[in-house]
């Protein structure tokens, strides 16, 4: 339990650290908005 | 009677036969990730130029003095923290980094350049230099038979802790910031309780093995040529070309490393053309293939040996160097992500690797002593990496080359630096047994 607990108690913020640069890194690998062509002029 | 510090000497902190050695690792890295902080400095940049009325260079100069004081106090205090075991040491290093926290919060109060310079530079920083070598050495010991990965398990934790000390800086200050305030000194004062809180359990947590301990059922390898069996003192070692062929292959993998991660978003923008938010979003991702490269390429040196792991981040190292250009050319995104992710895993790698390539040469004995010293090698590539590249960049982009095009050239000099390390690290051999301690 104590060793649960001590892995724990340093996973979480690591966890929330490497969420935080993840979130960070996703315009990365988003794709541009696609061009849409305006509507054309009735 | 017992002193009421008695708990806090060495000799408390034996574990006692069927102590967990796994309870260690928790500890080590509760540690790092707290002065891992350092790394994140850069958000406070803004706010804390706002705040104290003064230019952003003067700022960041108490993050330098910072780095400076860790290489120095690790190389000073090393004897000190063998000593005093790692008790005492971690919370040396809690009252020093977390102070250094509350006085630059201060700072902030009574509007202070010179209180901030004093404070997170040379109190934090010596802080910063405890705490990193004493829980490495620690676990050396620990884990006599898988020494890489445990180094790396503490190390990745100081990666780690700039993945934390970012965010968590700017959601703090997001809060406290208010009328004619950034919030950057009660974001401060909240990191240092906060910190207090992982380093006292880290302190309190961590034991050392007894004298003459070893793993279960484990059975020390008869010395080979790449590990020796026997102790060296740090007076004595310090004075070897071992010691010396160390530090270049440390300074020169930083300097390489540092040259990417210094300018990891302008570079991304400048090469691709692509968004400040992308920029960012690259930071990001190094920083976890940084993190992640401290205990993923530690632990391989387990297998692989330390000599070979280190041949691998200099050579593959300088062969992803040299296809950045041509990423570049083709404007190849992906090549250029995996190729820099992989070159800053080996960055990260390299600064975990160097306690067991230390105790693999020198011995255990005072394995964290030699850790300090060597750790000047880490201060001196901070100054001279970045110095490098931004000199080398800057001339180019005089010189009428695009901006695109002109960190070409700083990638073939890292290449020529990976090539220097390359070269000390095939020149170490075993350190003469003349060297060799008695009886440690």
């Amino acid at each position: 339990m104590k060793l649960f607990l001590s892995w724990l108690l340093v996973a979480l913020p690591l966890g929330w650290g490497v969420t935080q640069s993840i979130k960070k890194a996703t315009p990365l690998f988003s794709q541009p908005p696609a061009q849409t062509a305006p509507a054309p002029v009735p | 009677m017992s002193s009421p510090f008695s708990a806090l000497a060495r000799e408390s902190t034996v574990g006692q036969p069927g102590f967990n050695r796994w309870l260690v690792p928790p500890a080590a890295i509760a540690v790092h990730m707290c002065i891992g902080q350092v790394y994140g400095f850069s958000v406070f940049n803004k706010p804390l130029t706002l705040a104290l009325g003064t230019d952003i260079t003067k700022v960041q100069f108490a993050y330098q003095i910072a780095l400076m004081m860790l290489g120095l106090s690790a190389a000073v205090f090393g004897k000190w923290v063998e000593r005093s075991g790692p008790r005492k040491t971690m919370l040396a290093s809690l009252f020093l980094f977390c102070g250094g926290l509350v006085l630059s919060s201060l700072a902030v109060r009574i509007q202070s350049l010179p209180l901030l310079l004093f404070g997170y530079g040379i109190v934090g920083g010596i802080g910063l230099g405890l705490g990193y070598i004493s829980p490495v050495s620690t676990l050396v010991k620990w884990f006599p038979d898988r020494p890489g990965m445990a180094t790396g398990m503490a190390i990745m934790g100081f990666g780690g802790g700039a993945l934390i000390g970012s965010p968590l800086a700017q959601e703090l200050m997001k809060h406290f910031a208010g009328e004619g305030t950034t919030g950057a000194g009660e974001a401060l004062l909240v990191m240092a309780g906060s910190y207090s809180v992982f380093m006292l359990f880290g302190a309190f947590l961590v034991r050392v093995p007894a004298e003459g301990w070893r793993p279960e059922g484990w059975v020390p390898k008869a010395a080979t040529q790449a590990i020796t069996g026997a102790s060296v003192a740090v007076d004595t070692a310090w004075k070897t070309p071992q010691f010396w062929l160390l530090w270049v292959v440390l300074c020169m993998n930083v300097s390489a490393g540092i040259g990417v991660l210094g300018r990891a978003a302008d570079m991304c923008q400048d090469m691709f053309g692509v968004s400040a938010a992308i920029g960012a979003g690259f930071t990001g991702l190094l920083s976890i293939f940084n993190m992640g490269g401290r205990f993923a390429w530690s632990s391989v040196s387990d297998l692989t040996g330390r000599k070979a792991v280190y041949s691998i981040y200099f050579i593959l190292g300088a062969a992803l160097y040299a296809v950045l250009p041509y990423a570049q050319q083709t404007q190849n995104k992906t090549l250029f992500v995996a190729c820099t992710a992989l070159i800053i895993s080996m960055y990260g790698g390299g600064f975990a690797t160097i306690p067991a390539y230390l105790r693999d040469l020198f011995g255990s004995y005072q394995v964290g002593a030699i850790h300090g010293r060597l750790i000047t090698a880490w201060s001196v590539a901070a100054v001279i990496g970045p110095g490098l590249i931004n000199s080398l960049f800057t001339s180019r982009v005089a010189g009428g080359i695009p901006k695109a095009e002109a960190y070409n050239g700083t990638f073939y000099l890292m290449c020529a630096l990976l090539g220097v390390g390359l070269v000390s690290n095939l020149l170490v051999r075993p350190v003469s047994e003349r060297h060799h301690l008695k009886q440690p």
